[in-house]
Parts: C-alpha cells; sequence; structure tokens
C-alpha cells in the first residue's frame, strides 16, 4: 500500500463512495439555510435582470441554465444593445475560473461513480454546496449525492426567486434608489474577499484596478475588465518570478 | 422574449458547466489510468499559479469600475455613498465570506446612505 501524504489522509478508497437519495437529502437539508438567504438575492438578480431590459421569462431561464449567481450579476452589469457577447462570455468564463479548481478538488470522492452521476452533479457544484459536501467529505462522510441534493434545492430556490423577482422588476421604477445597483459591488468585493490569500495579492489587485480605471475612462466598450486582468496577473506573476 | 437570448444563456450555461466538469473529468481520468491520487492532487496546483492571479485580477478590474461614478452623476456625492456602503460591506465580507449576506448588507446600507447623504 503507497505511503499517503497528509492530503491524501481523508479520501476515501474507491469501495467506500456511496451516492444514495439519502446522501441528497441530507445535501438538500444542510443547504436549506443557504438555499433561503439565496432567494433574497435571486430576487435581487431578476429585479436588476427586468430593469436591464429582460423580461422575467428570459432572467428565469439564464438561472435555470446558468445556475451561477456571481457571473449572471457580471453579465447584467455588461448587459447592453447590442448585447457584448464575447465580452459577456468571456467575463463569466474568468469569473468562474475557481470553479476549475474546485471541480478537480471532488475528483477523489467521485471516484468510481458512473459518469452521469459524476458529470451531472458537477451542474449543481456553486461555491456553497461545494464548500459543505468537502467538509462532509473530510468527516469521513463519503456520500457524493450530497452535492447535488444541495445544488438541487439551491438551484430551485435560485429559480424561483429570479421569476419572482423578474415578474416584480416593473413595480420598482428606481432600483439604484433601493441600493439594488450596489449589489454588482458587493458580489465582487465578497468574490475578491474570499481570494484574498494574504498581502502578495495587494500588488496585482491595486495594478489590476488601477489599469481597469484608466482603460474605462479612455478606452471603449469593455477592455478594461480584459486589460485590468491581463495586468494584475502579469503583476503577479512577475512578482512571484521575482 | 429576445430570440437571440436563449441562445446566448444557452451558451453561457455551456461555458460555465465546463468550467465544473472538465477539471473533474481529467482528475478523474487521471485517477482510472492508475497514476494514483497523489497526481490528482497536482492538478490544480500546476494551474494554480496563473488561475491564482487571472480571477481576482479581472474581479478587481469589475470592482473599480463598479465602484466609481458613472459620468453625468455628482462625483463627491456619489462617492461619499459608496464610501459609505463599502464600509460595512468589507466588514461583512471580510468576517463571514458569504456572497449573499454581503449582497443584502451592501444593498441596505448603499440605500440608508442614499437616504442620509
Amino acid at each position: 500500500m503507497p505511503e499517503k501524504t497528509g492530503r491524501t489522509e481523508n479520501r476515501p478508497a474507491n469501495d467506500t463512495v456511496t451516492f444514495t437519495l439519502n446522501g441528497a437529502l441530507r445535501g438538500a437539508r444542510m443547504c436549506a439555510p443557504i438555499a433561503a438567504s439565496g432567494f433574497a438575492i435571486g430576487l435581487v438578480f431578476g429585479v436588476l435582470a427586468r430593469q436591464a431590459g429582460l423580461g422575467a421569462g428570459e432572467a428565469t431561464l439564464m438561472s435555470a441554465l446558468v445556475f451561477a449567481g456571481a457571473a449572471q450579476f457580471v453579465v447584467m452589469g455588461l448587459w447592453a444593445s447590442p448585447v457584448p457577447v464575447a465580452t459577456v462570455v468571456l467575463a463569466t468564463l474568468i469569473v468562474n475560473l475557481r470553479h476549475l479548481l474546485m471541480g478537480a478538488a471532488l475528483a477523489p470522492y467521485f471516484t468510481g461513480l458512473s459518469r452521469l452521476k459524476a458529470y451531472g452533479s458537477a451542474f449543481f457544484m456553486a461555491d456553497e454546496n461545494w464548500a459543505l459536501a468537502m467538509g462532509e467529505f473530510g468527516k469521513g462522510r463519503q456520500d457524493a449525492a450530497f452535492l447535488i441534493g444541495g445544488g438541487l434545492i439551491m438551484c430551485a430556490s435560485w429559480t424561483t426567486s429570479t421569476l419572482i423577482g423578474g415578474s416584480l422588476g416593473n413595480a420598482i421604477s428606481d432600483p439604484a434608489r433601493w441600493g439594488l445597483d450596489f449589489a454588482f459591488t458587493a458580489v465582487f468585493l465578497a468574490l475578491l474577499c474570499g481570494m484574498w490569500r494574504g498581502r502578495r495579492d495587494l500588488l496585482p489587485w491595486i495594478v489590476a484596478a488601477a489599469v481597469a480605471v484608466a482603460a474605462e475612462r479612455w478606452l471603449p466598450g469593455q477592455w478594461y475588465i480584459l486589460l485590468g486582468g491581463l495586468a494584475g496577473s502579469l503583476a503577479g506573476v512577475a512578482r512571484r518570478a521575482a | 422574449m429576445d430570440a437571440d437570448s436563449p441562445l446566448l444563456f444557452a451558451l453561457i450555461g455551456v461555458g460555465v458547466y465546463l468550467t465544473r466538469v472538465v477539471p473533474l473529468m481529467l482528475a478523474l481520468r487521471r485517477g482510472e489510468d492508475d497514476q494514483g491520487l497523489d497526481e490528482v492532487d497536482e492538478a490544480p496546483s500546476a494551474m494554480d499559479g496563473w488561475l491564482g492571479f487571472v480571477g481576482p485580477s479581472v474581479i478587481a478590474a469589475l470592482l473599480v469600475a463598479a465602484v466609481l461614478p458613472e459620468p453625468g452623476q455628482d462625483l463627491w456625492l456619489e462617492l461619499a455613498r459608496t464610501g459609505a456602503a463599502l464600509v460595512p460591506t468589507v466588514a461583512v465580507a471580510v468576517r463571514f465570506e458569504n456572497l449573499g449576506l454581503t449582497v443584502l448588507i451592501g444593498i441596505f446600507a448603499y440605500g440608508l446612505a442614499s437616504v442620509v447623504i
């Protein structure tokens, strides 16, 4: 038997991975409070989507097909006529780059499952149910259905609240007056705080912000996103190499 | 409904799903190839160098653009409201690292600041 490192000690042997209804129900129960708070955010998203020109049905369809709150807020922040398709798609992918690491981290707990179960579960992977699932797996409860159970209740809450928010959207004539526009700022702040790894992050973030401000003022369209991201990441890589 | 919107949403949805499923597929495939679980562990760390900077940098760019007043707005009034709302929002974001709570507090704080200032 190969010697295990500290990072692999809690990993299951393949024959201990299960995928049961009980596991899904436990995931749904554990994620219910998060789904409830997500309901309020979904209402806000629905209102903002309606104000951006989407119908309630369109906003709901988006929530059902994408199921990624932060990415959807980013899309609404960039929504214009005509829609800058390339910018929107690129920005959503970049906002979800963290999923690359999260998805890979799930692999030890999905080994041995059918592709349908493993890849189907991945659609319902959000930050919150992923974190709870990793906690569960780390404690030795290795029912992989926990992820999809949590994701399903969160997706149902998110989609329903988007529909309600989108339906109410026209009743709120000036969302800025209610502070709803600040939702975008708050989403970005929350994401950044979750990514903070220490003072070494400060330089790339400041460079990204400075370049974005300059580009936003002097260049048309959404070039500030790409240029800011590029400048910040280059600054980070350069600092690491120095 | 705009005829192109469902197509665009599907495109975004597929892109987001791929970011979730492709690393899982690759890691599972590596595991099936009997190269050991430790190698599965190396996939995130190998990507970490570049991805670790791109995501936060882009979000920093989006954040600063969202914070700055738009042309035509009263610059100092808007900065005062935003600054006042940022204080509790940052505090909640740092303390709880919870997206939903941060958004709700941020909206409430900005709404309050708009009434007071």
